[in-house]
């Protein structure tokens, strides 16, 4: 039975391979979300439909928060100071909520997903990196 | 603090309390299909006392099976706990590996893990009972495998818990209060998992009466398939591997974060906005053991036919 399961493993890593990403290194538009005092900012978010992007989440408190999000499917615990990276999309036009699971009263924000041009403000935070 | 501190315990250590359910639901299983096919009375007498006693705990249950006792539980979860602390402990630095992405990759690793020893448990409990417990070496075999499932659940769950835990108490806040709330969420969260649990267990114990009947190994291989699929989420969301557009989205029936959502999330890793790669993998890794499963059963059963004909 060992040697099925290893055959199996074995088969599901080539299938996992052909999974992998091909773009991981591909430039994805970068966006950037601050957390301070508990709150995050911009609490709402304008990102394109239907595109893969970058968020960068900057924890700038003394606590560590956890990024939650039903709608994105995204959970991430962000240490205090430090930056943490995650990947979002891509999705159809709607609204996606999203909060910090440690404070959910304070520490709450959407990710509006639009099919319109990039705004003023996300092309500014594309030029972060 | 309270509500928060209950549906944190609820997402981290529902999984724990469901897994030692199913695990406990299997080896009853197993017992009750071991004394039908060997016609073991005394076996048959204690598989009948765990179906008639309804105010029986889980845990008692669990001292009338081979695998998994309750010295086997408490030795583990001993362990688990040790885990669980050097894995919160070490938390900010393992985030730090493989740029940023440490923690995705290693719990990725330990989602796939338990879903491997949960694939290993099902093919176990498939493999026709004559050559299984005959050979006490596969016992053996399954009782580490149980242990290793536990180990795993407890250490990767446990862990966001533990985590939690720590983080609130950096924090300074009032103390009475903040302790109150605490204390409270825990014994409320404790029972709400509790309960869950014992309720499962007893109605795997209801529906898996004839010895032929195999529930609790269904349930536990999409537990297993649920973890798998939270260790592929993590691996997506440091774009590790592609992910597509949403197929569809039944949040508007049952939503993620509602008490039903979190309950089938854990179970069989219920997904309300899947992804085609997600629902493709969701499906092989049930059709693959299932497929196998039957390879087994099928070989042994060819297999006797053509001793018996000699």
């Amino acid at each position: 039975m060992f040697k099925i399961v290893a055959k199996i493993s074995f088969i599901t890593s080539y299938i996992l391979l052909f999974m992998v990403s091909a773009s991981v290194l591909a430039q994805r538009p970068v966006f950037k979300l601050v957390l301070k005092n508990h709150l995050f900012y911009p609490a709402e978010m304008i990102i394109p439909a239907n595109k893969k992007i970058k968020l960068i989440i900057d924890n700038q408190d003394d606590s560590v928060e956890e990024f939650d999000s039903f709608s994105l499917n995204r959970e991430k615990v962000l240490f205090p100071q430090q930056q943490a990276i995650i990947y979002i999309g891509p999705l159809p036009p709607g609204h996606y909520t999203f909060f910090g699971e440690y404070h959910p009263n304070s520490a709450r924000g959407v990710i509006t997903v639009s099919d319109a041009v990039l705004t003023k403000s996300t092309k500014k935070a594309n030029n972060v990196n | 603090m309270l509500i928060n501190t209950v549906l944190v315990l609820l997402q981290s250590l529902l999984p724990i309390f469901l897994v030692v359910s199913l695990l406990l639901a299997l080896q009853r299983q197993n017992l009750l299909t071991r004394s039908a096919n060997t016609g073991d009375e005394t076996i048959a007498k204690q598989t009948e006392q765990v179906s008639h006693l309804d105010d029986l705990s889980v845990i008692s249950a669990a001292k009338l099976t081979n695998s998994i006792t309750l010295a086997n539980v408490i030795n583990t979860s001993f362990f688990a706990f040790i885990i669980v602390c050097l894995l919160s402990y070490y938390m900010p630095s393992l985030s730090q590996l493989f740029t940023g992405n440490g923690l995705e990759i290693i719990f990725s690793i330990l989602f796939g893990l338990i879903y491997g020893f949960i694939i290993l448990a099902f093919l176990i409990s498939q493999k026709p009972l004559i050559n299984r417990h005959k050979d006490s070496r596969v016992t053996w075999q399954n009782s580490l495998i149980n242990i290793a499932i536990l180990l795993l659940v407890f250490s990767v769950h446990g862990s966001y818990f533990s985590f939690y835990l720590k983080s609130l108490t950096t924090q300074s806040m009032s103390i009475t209060p903040f302790y109150a709330g605490i204390v409270m969420g825990i014994i409320i969260g404790t029972g709400i998992c509790l309960s869950i649990a014992i309720l499962l267990y007893f109605f795997l114990m209801t529906v898996d009466k004839k010895p032929t009947s195999k529930v609790a190994s269904y349930l536990l291989l999409l537990f297993g398939v649920g973890q798998l699929m939270q260790g592929l989420q993590l691996l997506e969301q440091v774009d590790i591997i592609a992910s597509n557009s949403h197929l569809w989205s039944t949040s508007y029936l049952i939503s993620e974060d509602s008490e039903l959502g979190y309950f089938l999330t854990i179970l069989f890793g219920y997904e309300a906005t899947p992804s085609a790669m997600e629902l493709a993998v969701y499906i092989s890794a049930i059709l693959l053991p299932l497929s196998v499963g039957k390879f087994i059963t099928y070989k042994h059963h060819h297999a006797t036919l053509t001793n018996g004909t000699e």
